[in-house]
């Protein structure tokens, strides 16, 4: 599976550190696109694609901090890498529980910087490709019926033929062919697949 | 024995029957005083009872003679006067008896006289020559072991003839007399006219006095006045001429006075005296003299004025002496055209000189002052002398002890009748401990001016750090980039070269602020320019934009174009903007829910009083809440956590040295303004 370049969104307030990052990241191969302002950066138009925030903390306007929560309240997945000139603890870790993938200190070795962004779109990468799985689990689960998703229920939570026949008020074989039809439709070829499916559907709508 | 022997011995026995008879004649001259005689039984001592050689020395110069006896006449000793008298050696009177000498005629009364051992007889001596010779004898008892008898012996006849003579010259003399008597009368008559003539001249000298003089005998009466003490005494209801021969101390009859008089009379030394008299009610000044004849002469006069005067000007010259010390003035006079120059004590103490040693002339004063200032002085004084007006002068002036001394000089020109320049008068003051006070007051305001700044400036140390720390960023991250695009298989030499473009400029930056941070912490020269305020707003707008920026402030600026220039010490300018401009960022930091704006305007304002250059510093912050207005610019006040409290302060004493006027007002709306005006620098 093949995906689209990956853009650097960069948002600072001084136009040498954009014009440097820039450079810097073109270097590489990376396209960067910066932005002043937090609000300039969310009055652009939206971009679908593998992407990362590079994102000063201190801003004129709304910080990085505020930026950070707007895009998490958005539910946009966009991993953010911190830079900033005079971070403390507090302002890191808050930063860190919101999600951010790095908190880098100006001045910052372009090493660290360009490891952080890789991270970041990695981080972005393997999310969007749990996602996908998750979507596949979810259309193949939706695809049994209300009678097979009860059977897969039971099955997943340990109990035996008998028993899920006792329960369904059906026999023995009914169970076992309903059992055959949900290991076919979702695409396992043991009890423990089975599980592990049932496991990654029940987390993503939790949420976990 | 043989006759050689015999002979011998008979030579030897004469020998000492003369040396006997040499030694008896020596003690019979007196000469020998004590004799000791070696015998049988043992050495003896006869000494002379009268060995008494001053009394003797005496009795053998005594024009008459001199005889010493026993009661029944033998000589024991008589003088030369006495030998010389009866032709006979000294050594044969002695010895002898008296009578050897007494005629037969006068035997019987000189026995009688012996006996009774007193009295006196006129009678004869006979001499060896069998003369007589007419004497006196008078004779008085010696008290001693035994019995003696004095005679003196007075030669009559030799006392006649002296009476002879003496009458002879006497005669003469008198003779003489006479004629010199004659010759003085004739002289004194010549001398009379004279005398008249010099008595009658000082009678008039006495007369014209202005001095009273009065003559004194040695009774104390008067003897002679002059018309002064005349018309005086009449003054008193007093008759002069009746006055003349009665005592002096009715008039005279203080006792400080009475004392000086009579020392005068006593030691003969002239003296003078000052008193009050109360009768007369005066002041006296009194010359005592001693007088040709024993008393005194007196001369007087009233100085009741001539006191009252000099009390005055004792007082006059006490009060302008304690006021001169008090203020440090001193005073001077100088005539330009006799070169007269007068200096007061205050002004010598001023220069450091001794009134004693020095005498002001122009030289003197000129070489007093500092050369540097001297030719400032000389055309000052040039320029009044022309302009004949007032002046005000300030120099210094160097003591001997090489101290230099700051003095202001006020000096005006004196004219004559005629319009003339008569003499400068004027005053110096010593300003010097005012001036040095000044200077270090000046200094210190500089000094806490200087940390103030530094201060303000601290508070955008984040700010600037931050700026810094950008450049930094943007620097090393174009650094690698233009590193990664050399190292490119091909290397991009066109983004290598638009990389290192950037770290050029971006280093530029950076040194433009730290050019901005030294010139505002330079320290203050204190030099006035012409200086645009167009730029100074400029120039703290370089240190305070990224603080506002990191406040959300935005920053406005009218300056009116073309804008006067002003003279003023650039880096104080800046201070009171930075000052100001960081007072209203921060004012605004709280506030959440409208525009936070700053302006900063500047323009001309013209005004009946003059023109002058506005700025004013305006903000939407909170206002005065909470802010003691009439304290705002004091020393030490602040609303801020960390505030010294001097910012304000130190502000509005930058903008009133500068001849302005600093004032705050609240908007309108909200928010505060800070206005300040500053003269036109003259064309």
């Amino acid at each position: 599976m093949s995906e689209a370049e990956p853009v650097v969104f960069v948002v600072d307030d001084n136009r040498s550190v954009r014009e440097a990052i820039t450079s810097l990241l073109a270097s590489v191969g990376l396209q960067a696109v910066t932005f002043r302002t937090a609000e300039e950066f969310l009055e652009a138009p939206h971009r679908e694609g593998p992407a990362c925030l590079v994102l000063d903390v201190r801003l004129p306007g709304l910080s990085g901090l505020d930026l950070q929560r707007a895009l998490r309240t958005m539910a946009e997945d966009l991993p953010i890498v911190f830079i900033t000139g005079h971070g403390d603890v507090p302002m890191s870790v808050e930063a860190m529980k919101g999600g951010a993938v790095e908190f880098l200190l100006k001045p910052f070795r372009e090493q660290e910087l360009l490891d952080a962004i890789q991270r970041a779109l990695e981080r972005g990468r393997i999310g969007r490709r749990s996602r996908a799985e998750v979507e596949e689990l979810r259309q193949r689960y939706e695809s049994l019926t209300p009678r097979e998703q009860e059977v897969m229920t039971y099955v997943v939570a340990g109990l035996l033929n008998k028993q899920i026949a006792a329960m369904l008020h059906m026999s023995e074989v009914t169970v076992k062919v309903h059992r055959g039809r949900v290991m076919r439709k979702m695409q396992v070829a043991s009890l423990a697949e089975l599980v592990r499916a049932a496991d990654r559907l029940a987390r993503s709508t939790t949420g976990v | 024995m043989p006759d050689d022997q015999r002979s011998d011995d008979i030579q030897a026995r004469r020998q000492r029957v003369e040396e006997a008879g040499e030694a008896l004649g020596a003690i019979r001259r007196g000469e020998i005083d004590a004799l000791r005689v070696r015998g049988h039984a043992g050495d003896l001592v006869y000494t002379r009872r009268t060995a008494d050689k001053p009394y003797r020395a005496l009795v053998e110069q005594m024009q008459e003679g001199a005889l010493t006896l026993t009661v029944l006449g033998d000589i024991l000793y008589c003088n030369r006067r006495f030998a010389d008298l009866v032709a006979t050696p000294l050594e044969r009177v002695i010895g002898s008896s008296i009578e050897r000498f007494i005629p037969d005629d006068d035997r019987a009364a000189v026995d009688a006289l012996l006996r009774s051992g007193i009295g006196k007889h006129q009678g004869y001596l006979q001499t060896a020559k069998g003369t007589l010779v007419n004497v006196h004898l008078s004779l008085s008892p010696i008290i001693d072991d035994e019995p003696l008898l004095a005679v003196v012996v007075t030669d009559l006849s030799e006392q006649a003839a002296r009476r002879d003579a003496e009458l002879a010259a006497r005669t003469l003399a008198d003779e003489l007399a006479d004629r010199e008597r004659q010759a003085a009368f004739e002289v004194a008559r010549l001398n009379h006219e004279a005398l008249e003539r010099e008595r009658r001249a000082r009678r008039v000298i006495l007369d014209s006095m202005a001095d009273q003089y009065f003559a004194v005998d040695t009774e104390w009466r008067y003897t002679e006045f002059n018309a002064a003490a005349e018309a005086q005494l009449r003054a008193l209801g007093k008759d002069p001429t009746r006055l003349i021969g009665t005592s002096v101390w009715e008039e005279f009859s203080n006792p400080p006075v009475e004392e000086v008089f009579r020392r005068v009379a006593r030691e003969r030394e002239p003296a003078t005296c000052e008193y009050y008299d109360g009768p007369v009610g005066e002041w006296i000044e009194s010359r005592i003299y001693p007088g040709p004849d024993g008393g005194i002469t007196i001369f007087q006069r009233y100085v009741t004025r001539r006191r009252r005067l000099e009390d005055e000007l004792r007082k006059t010259a006490t009060y302008l002496a304690d006021a001169e010390a008090l203020s440090h003035t001193g005073t001077w006079a100088w005539n330009p055209t006799t070169g007269e120059l007068f200096w007061s004590a205050e002004h010598f103490k001023i220069l450091g000189m001794d009134p004693a040693s020095v005498m002001p002339t122009y030289d003197v004063a000129m070489r007093s002052i500092h050369p540097d200032d001297r030719p400032l002085v000389e055309e000052k004084l040039t320029s009044a002398a022309s302009e004949r007006q007032t002046y005000a002068l300030d120099f210094r002036v160097v003591r001997p002890d090489g101290e230099i001394r700051h003095v202001r000089c006020l000096a005006r020109p004196v004219l004559s009748a005629s319009g003339d320049i008569a003499q400068f008068v004027g005053t110096i003051i010593d300003v010097t401990d005012r001036v040095r006070a000044d200077e270090a007051l000046r200094r210190s305001q500089q000094e806490l001016a200087h940390v103030t700044r530094a201060m303000s400036l601290g508070a955008l140390t984040s700010s600037i750090g931050h700026d810094l720390n950008q450049f930094t960023v943007a620097i090393m991250t174009n650094g690698s980039a233009c590193l990664r695009w050399l190292s490119r298989e091909p290397p991009n030499l066109a983004e290598a070269i638009g990389a290192v473009g950037r770290i050029v400029r971006d280093a530029g930056l950076i040194g433009d602020v730290i050019h901005n941070i030294r010139a505002f912490l330079r320290k203050n020269d204190g030099v006035r320019t012409l200086v645009s305020l167009k730029e100074v707003i400029s120039e703290v707008r370089r240190l305070v934009d990224s603080e506002a920026a990191s406040h959300a402030v935005v920053i406005n600026e009218a300056v009116a174009d073309p804008l006067p220039a002003v003279l003023a010490v650039r880096v104080e300018l800046q201070q009171v903007l930075l000052n100001l401009m960081i007072n209203a960022i921060e004012a605004m930091a709280g506030v959440p829910d409208r525009p936070r704006v700053l302006w900063v305007r500047a323009g001309r304002e013209d005004s009946e009083g003059g023109s002058v250059i506005l700025v004013a510093v305006e903000d939407s912050g909170a206002g005065f809440v909470g802010v003691e207005l009439e304290r705002l610019f004091d020393a030490f006040y602040t609303t801020k956590p960390r505030g010294l409290g001097m910012g304000l302060s130190i502000a509005r004493s930058i903008v009133e040295s500068h001849g302005g006027r600093l004032w705050a007002t609240p908007n309108e709306q909200y928010g505060v303004t800070f206005r300040f005006t500053l003269p036109i620098a003259p064309e």
